[in-house]
């Protein structure tokens, strides 16, 4: 603590009051291009937080003054998420301001804070930070975020620097992601052995709010983990807590029994994914491979599994077969598995030939469509009769989709479950620099890629 | 029989007379025997810790009473006024509402246009906490009679500090931080830029802190 004021009595003295105030909120918004933090420079007074909705102050953590000297001040945030630090006297040049909520940790948001034999978690928990700042006269000329990131994924380190619109300014606004948020809302263990895939989502959504709302609230719906557009993660359940996020199928096991759900902040559309959001998965999907021995194979997309349009039904229900419901399109054709394959995630495809397989249909010279109403009884092929095809195509193809892991019933007629599953192995496979039209028409490229899938050694 | 008695920090004219039980403290700052005090610190209120004072024999009161009788003399506390502009960040903190907490009591109050506190205090109190509300709440701690004189480097620096030029402890040592605290007094007032004290500096700081009391 700051030396006491030295004044005189029965004349004049002159008291300059210096001081910092720092606030400590967290912004569901999440636009911050800063992995994990934001200043606010408001001149005169903080924001408060109208809207709850829209984000949460910090409450007692603690707020450090660092200097060559050791700590000059200390001060724990106030239920506004305010703490004062003193500056009188300190000479001016470069300080730390450190905070540390309750309930820090330097772990990664992921499988490290999901020992399902600990006690309750708290409800929040943060990454402390230290924030660089210039004084000069005990207010900030400069300040510099020298966050550490690599546990977000990164494996670098962000630097911004944030000249504040009035300088110097007395106010320093911290906008401070957490790493976990518990969902309100009492959630059953799964087994260890229940743990076996790991399904891919988007949240549709510009902004982080819906989502955090929704995943922290107290609804079923939800996930046990959100990247941001920074890559930042957040996690709202342990990994093995039940979460429904995905319904459908997957080798016939159903996701929300067996899935660890893994959202990440984007609107659909063509636009991509932000750099920062692939090495913070690709880390997590690691955490998760490592931690619970899931094959890499079984990372999948919500559109692979997922379906829409029954949400009504109870699609918890092992047994549950929504084969005829229409499926979600996320993470979609812009999301890259390439670069998850090449980190040997997921499922990657190999270079098998077509050899004698679907009667050869692919092997000539005539381009043949296999398409919806194709049938193996009348054998009916890219729209006509063909009774010369050898074997029964549209049963290999169904089989095959299936032995992949899509849902589809194995009948040898091209129904809707099978366009249906067409269109999400192409959804999945053309994506990236492998896009191309999603038509739920196998055509020999998409024939050959079944091909390459299905009979890709397992990583 | 007079003594000699060496300032302890916190010290000033008026806590040295009570000390010896002098009412008035010009008792002892008007004596031909302190006209090197009087000549080096010129304001009784601000004195130097090791500065030596002479103590003059008291000439005891007289009060006429009858015996065998319960008497009362009632002996006033003093009181002792504590002048202080508040700024915040340079500009006067002009109508703000305070609480100084001066050992066992609390004095509530509001700045004047100019930032002002002027208020009695107990004598000889050396500590106090003065708090203004906010938002946000701010409490800074306040060491009475504890400025050392402006011929000081210390008495400069403990200036300079509550100016909002900090230079950190006011140790009375050179130094680069309390260089770069003058420098950044004499580019806020328009003087040249030194960095060491010169007679426009001083001058400067006399009027800017003491309001041109001389210490």
């Amino acid at each position: 603590m700051p030396d006491p004021a030295p004044i005189s009595v029965e004349t004049p003295n002159v008291l300059d009051l210096r001081f910092i105030l720092v606030t400590v909120r967290t912004d569901f918004l999440f636009r911050s291009d800063d992995g994990g933090v934001t200043f606010h420079w408001i001149k005169g007074g903080a924001r408060k937080i109208e809207d709850p909705e829209n984000g949460e102050v910090i409450i007692g953590a603690t707020v450090e003054l660092l200097g060559t000297g050791g700590v000059q001040d200390t001060a724990l945030t106030d239920r506004n998420g305010q703490a004062v630090l003193e500056t009188s006297q300190l000479p001016s040049g470069d300080y730390k301001i450190k905070i540390t909520p309750k309930n820090s940790r330097n772990e990664f948001a992921g499988p490290e804070i999901a020992d399902p034999d600990t006690p309750p978690l708290p409800d929040r928990m943060y990454h402390p930070l230290e924030v660089e700042v210039k004084l000069s006269g005990g207010l900030i000329e400069q300040a510099t975020l020298q966050a550490d990131i690599a546990y977000a994924g990164l494996g670098n380190r962000v630097q911004q620097q944030w000249p504040p619109p009035a300088v110097p300014a007395d106010h320093l606004p911290i906008d401070l992601k957490p790493i976990w948020m518990r969902k309100e809302r009492a959630l059953l263990a799964r087994a260890d052995d229940k743990l076996q895939m790991i399904i891919v989502h988007n949240t549709d959504g510009k902004i982080a709010t819906g989502a955090i709302n929704q995943f922290k609230g107290p609804l079923q719906n939800g996930a046990h983990y959100l990247i941001d557009l920074n890559g930042h993660t957040i996690k709202f359940a342990k990994d093995h807590d039940f979460v429904v996020n995905a319904g459908g199928k997957w080798r016939g096991k159903n996701p929300n029994d067996t899935g660890i759900g893994i959202e990440i902040v984007h609107k659909e559309g063509d636009t991509e994914y932000t750099r920062q959001q692939y090495p913070a998965l690709i880390d997590l999907l690691k955490r998760l491979v490592a931690a619970y021995g899931i094959d890499p194979m079984r990372i999948v997309g919500h559109s692979d599994v997922g379906t829409r349009g029954v949400v009504t039904q109870d699609f918890t229900a092992p047994d549950a077969d929504f084969l005829d419901g229409g499926r979600d399109n996320d993470p979609g054709q812009v999301f890259r598995w390439e670069k998850l394959e090449a980190e040997g995630l997921g499922m990657i495809p190999g270079d098998v030939p077509l050899g004698d397989t679907y009667g050869k249909l692919f092997n000539g010279t005539e381009t043949v469509v296999l398409k919806l109403h194709d049938n193996d009884g009348p054998h009916k092929y890219g729209g006509k009769p063909r009774p010369g095809t050898p074997g029964k195509p549209v049963r290999e193809l169904q089989q095959d989709l299936a032995t992949i892991g899509y849902s589809v019933h194995i009948t040898g007629d091209f129904e809707e479950s099978t366009e249906l599953a067409v269109k999400a192995f192409q959804r999945h496979f053309f994506s990236g620099d492998r896009r191309r039209a999603v038509d739920g028409r196998v055509d020999k490229e998409t024939a050959q890629m079944i091909q390459n899938v299905k009979g890709a050694p397992s990583p | 029989m007079s003594q000699t008695y060496v300032v302890q920090p916190g010290d000033y004219m008026e806590t040295i007379a009570e000390k010896f039980g002098f009412r008035d403290y010009h008792i002892i700052y008007d004596d031909p025997n302190n006209s090197h005090i009087k000549k080096f610190r010129p304001n009784p209120h601000i004195l130097y810790p090791g500065d030596r004072v002479f103590i003059p024999d008291m000439d005891p009161g007289h009060e006429p009473a009858d015996t065998d009788k319960k008497h009362k003399f009632v002996l006033k506390a003093q009181k002792i006024k504590l002048i202080l502009y508040i700024r915040r960040n340079g500009e006067p903190f002009a109508k703000q509402a305070y609480k100084l907490k001066i050992g066992a009591q609390t004095i509530a109050g509001k700045t004047g246009d100019d930032g002002l506190i002027e208020q009695p205090i107990p004598l000889g109190e050396p500590l106090g906490e003065l708090t203004f509300a906010g938002p946000p709440q701010y409490t800074r701690k306040l060491n009475f009679g504890f400025l050392h004189p402006i011929s000081k480097n210390s008495g400069r620096q403990m200036r300079l500090n509550n100016l909002g030029f900090g230079c950190g402890p006011p140790t009375g040592d050179e130094s680069d931080t309390y260089d770069a605290a003058v420098r950044a007094f004499q580019r806020r007032n328009r003087l040249t830029l030194t960095g060491k004290f010169n007679d426009h500096t001083l001058d400067k700081l006399r009027s800017e802190y003491d309001h041109d009391v001389p210490s």
